[in-house]
């Protein structure tokens, strides 16, 4: 910020006898803008648009170039120049809304800043805008309560002041602009063209509430196209021309000056600034005529008839020159239209709400179905051993369909991962299975995934069992069990579930299963799932074991029914949910 | 800086109200109001939940998947709101800069708050959606208020360093989708990180440290039953939270003054 609080002792040369309020010190103030012209808004005060030679470089325009002058306590200094001066950003930077690039400006308190320009937030009511903003300036919550309605009163919004503020008229959002500013008093004031907005009545009633802060104000500052007004309201008068500051002195001076620089505006083309391109004169032409129509309204305003009168009366004799000769067929076709693009935004509408309704009710469904359907296989986990989620195993089907040929419907440990005392020790895992047309099954215990006839840790066991106890050699970071069925005909199946030890920490454990156990899941947590050594699924043998079980849960309908041969080439591991109901979870292989 | 932060504290209630009115005012702009703060994230969830549901297979694929990616993407939808409209924050405010004097460091913290408010419809949902869903509901479930308010100091400082960040250049804002989105695929919303990289521990230990992965995690682990989440998330998420704070608060400090400049 480039305004610094100097209790008293001023630090500059200024005026002996009052104390200096506002000292700025050779201050400039430079925009860069893209040449896309994003920033060309009449507002920001921007010289020499017209050098721009439309690149997309990004161009440094100077709007301040180097101000100096001192305001002292008690003074009311009136800022004339033409649009685009650098008035209006050499009261920013006073007020410390931008920063100087160069120099410095001093001022013994933080200046506020009263502007036409200053917006607050469209989307908001005018009464919102009235807290935020006396939040904004360090209001507490109760006073500024207290202050909305007085500040709302002053505005005159009436009803308007719960609408956005979007919606108001130039001339509202200035006025409630104004208000706010002014709610509070403050000892230096800067006021940006703050009376040239608002209708007559409001414009007299800002003069009078800038007549009562200007007293207790110590510094007052205003820009001002109207001459008039600031002749009458100012003692001393600055006159910034293209950034620089032209001219210093008594207000009927200085006004004078510029009165007769604008009748004449190539007398006194100011060295530094004047620009190299051509349309020099048309354009101070223009600059002319529009100040002098400015004057010219100031004048009117302080004469009997206001210029917004004559304004409407103007209009209304415009009016009846228009609309008396166009009675006719224009009129009507014009209503007709009219008519007819309100018969098709009615339409419009009532079609967007259809769609609308349509589709909230459409995403509701889904949600609900999404819901209901891992809801389903959610509650038949219940019951279902924790195992059956291990990722490890190998899922094929057989590949013949002979009548004899056995199908594991369920083959599940009650634990993915099994925990230790020590690498040395053993645990226990307990597994349980569900064979179909089986002459033999047998269990194996091995590293990586075998017929388990040919080492098996138990043959000749039951086609059904829960809880058949093998135990898990705790040096291994996973272990694999195989159990195989034996069909009437020979044929075998193998289905495998691997476990591994749960680690200590959530650390990577080295996958030990080869092309069967493709991915350990390290970090799959020692479950104590809800349904430790219960029964497995009861899911029904199916009595053709070629078809794929008939109820496949929602998530992965296409696993279990790819064809045998490609499934053993690429192990697909199998997932909760494709386990919980139906699906065999661990794999078979047939051994024809 | 700390008379700075003094005069800020202060004001705060300046903030609070902006976030709030801001909410009402944005909200009430459509036709279905309040609705869309908890319909987006659904939509989404629905959106992803099918997309990904068909797609994933195998240990990328977390057990539980719709409570998974429900509790991911509501989560992860406080830090994107967060995020890309806190690097907005002083940009898209301009006229309220320029007009009037206080500390812009409120200008980020009101976003935050307004997504934070967001935030309390969505997460009732998320409840309701995972008491239907079947998940135990447990004590641990209070814990996601102090992890979200944890998550939002992180956010507050995200938010503070794109918000001078595209007051230097707004192209950021440009830039802001794709981190999202390369964020979003990071944190493991959608798929199962420990899962997805468990054949490559480093990998995983750097995912681990993503700090949006890093909330949501915590989110799942407190209200999931079947994803506890490891003791290096615990740590690191508050240690990321103090850390993009602190550089956030110094770093919006130190270019005060410019920020009236951006147009």
């Amino acid at each position: 910020m480039t305004e610094l609080l100097l209790p008293s002792a001023p630090s500059t040369p200024g005026p002996p006898g009052p104390r200096p309020m506002i000292v700025a010190d050779n201050a400039r103030v430079d925009y860069r803008v893209y040449a896309s012209g994003k920033r060309f808004s009449p507002r920001d005060n921007l010289l020499g648009l017209k050098t721009f030679r439309g690149g997309r470089e990004l161009q440094t325009i100077p709007a301040l170039r180097g101000v100096s002058f001192t305001a002292s306590e008690g003074e009311t200094i009136g800022v004339i120049g033409h649009n685009g001066s650098g008035k209006s950003t050499l009261f920013r930077a006073m007020s410390g809304l931008i920063p100087t690039s160069e120099g410095t400006i001093w001022a013994a308190d933080r200046p506020v800043l009263l502007g036409v320009n200053a917006a607050l937030v469209p989307e908001l009511s005018g009464e919102n805008n009235i807290k935020l903003g006396l939040l904004a300036m360090g209001f507490t919550p109760e006073e500024a309560a207290a202050h909305v309605d007085g500040i709302a009163d002053f505005a005159e919004l009436n009803e308007y002041i719960h609408h956005p503020m979007r919606t108001y008229s130039s001339g509202m959002g200035a006025r409630l602009r104004f208000a706010i500013a002014s709610a509070k008093a403050h000892s230096i004031l800067l006021i940006d063209e703050a009376l040239s907005v608002g209708d007559r009545r409001f414009k007299l009633k800002s003069e009078q509430r800038i007549r009562e802060l200007r007293d207790s104000a110590g510094l007052v500052m205003i820009v001002s196209h109207s001459a008039g007004s600031l002749r009458d309201t100012c003692e001393r008068v600055l006159w910034i021309h293209k950034g620089e500051l032209r001219d210093d002195g008594p207000a009927r001076s200085v006004i004078d000056e510029y009165i007769k620089w604008t009748k004449n505006p190539g007398s006194g083309a100011v060295g530094a600034a004047a620009p190299k391109q051509q349309p020099v004169t048309a354009r101070a032409e223009e600059r002319n005529a529009e100040v002098e129509s400015e004057s010219a309204s100031a004048q009117a305003v302080e004469g009997p008839l206001s210029a917004f009168e004559q304004l409407l009366a103007d209009a209304a004799v415009e009016a009846k020159e228009i609309v008396v000769p166009s009675e006719g067929v224009r009129t009507i076709a014009r209503r007709e239209r009219y008519r007819r693009s309100v018969r098709e935004r009615n339409r419009r509408r009532a079609i967007a709400i259809a769609v609308t309704g349509a589709a909230v009710l459409l995403a509701v469904g889904a949600g609900a179905a999404i819901a209901l359907v891992s809801g389903l296989p959610k509650a038949a986990g219940v019951s279902t051993p924790a195992g059956a989620v291990v990722p490890g195993a190998v899922s094929t089907l057989p590949v013949e369909t002979g009548a004899a040929v056995p199908v594991v419907a369920g083959f599940a440990a009650d634990t993915a991962s099994v925990v230790c005392e020590s690498t040395g020790g053993e645990a226990s895992v307990r597994l349980s299975w569900h064979v179909g047309n089986a002459a033999d099954v047998a269990v194996a215990s091995a590293a990586n995934a075998v017929d388990a006839f040919d080492a098996p840790l138990g043959s000749g066991l039951p086609v059904s069992a829960q809880d058949y106890q093998v135990p898990f050699p705790c040096e291994q970071s996973s272990w694999s069990y195989t159990l195989t069925a034996k069909g009437s005909d020979g044929s075998r199946v193998s289905s495998v579930v691997t476990v591994t030890r749960a680690p200590l920490e959530q650390a990577n454990v080295e996958s030990g299963g080869g092309e069967t156990d493709p991915d350990g899941q390290p970090t799959q947590p020692p479950s104590d799932g809800p349904g430790e050594g219960t029964v497995p699924v009861p899911a029904p043998s199916p009595s053709d074991p070629g078809a794929p079980p008939s109820e496949e849960p929602e998530p992965t309908p296409t696993e279990s029914e790819t064809p045998a041969p490609e499934q053993s080439e690429t192990p697909m591991p199998v997932e909760t949910p494709s386990t919980e109901s139906g699906t065999p979870p661990g794999g078979e292989v047939a051994t024809p | 800086m700390r008379a700075y932060l003094t005069e800020a504290w202060e004001r705060r209630t300046f903030a609070f109200t902006f976030a709030s009115y801001r909410l009402i005012g944005g909200l009430l702009r459509n036709r279905l109001g309040v609705l869309w703060i908890v319909l987006k994230p659904l939509l989404m969830a629905i959106l992803y939940g099918t997309i990904f549901g068909l797609v994933l297979s195998g240990a990328a694929r977390p057990t539980d998947f719709v409570p998974f990616l429900l509790v991911g993407i509501f989560v992860y939808e406080f830090f994107t709101g967060s995020f890309g409209n806190g690097a907005k924050a002083v940009t898209g405010n301009t006229k309220l800069v320029q007009s009037l004097g206080f500390p812009r460091i409120l200008l980020p913290v009101s976003v935050v708050a307004e997504q934070a408010m967001r935030m309390v419809p969505v997460i009732v949902l998320l409840g309701v959606l995972l008491a239907i869903l079947g998940e135990p509901i447990t004590w641990s479930w209070l814990l996601i208020i102090p992890i979200l308010g944890v998550m939002a100091v992180f956010n507050l400082g995200v938010a503070l360093i794109f918000a001078r960040l595209s007051v230097h250049a707004r192209d950021v804002q440009q830039f802001i989708p794709v981190i999202t989105r390369v964020l979003f695929y990071a944190s493991g919303i959608i798929f199962s990180v420990d899962g997805a990289l468990a054949n490559y521990p480093t990998l995983l230990t750097i995912a681990h440290l993503v700090p949006t992965y890093e909330f949501i995690a915590l989110a799942r682990a407190v209200l999931l039953d079947s994803h506890p989440a490891p003791l290096l998330v615990w740590v690191a998420a508050p240690i990321w939270a103090v850390v993009a704070f602190v550089i956030g608060v110094i770093y919006f400090w130190q270019a005060e003054s410019r920020y009236g400049l951006s147009d």
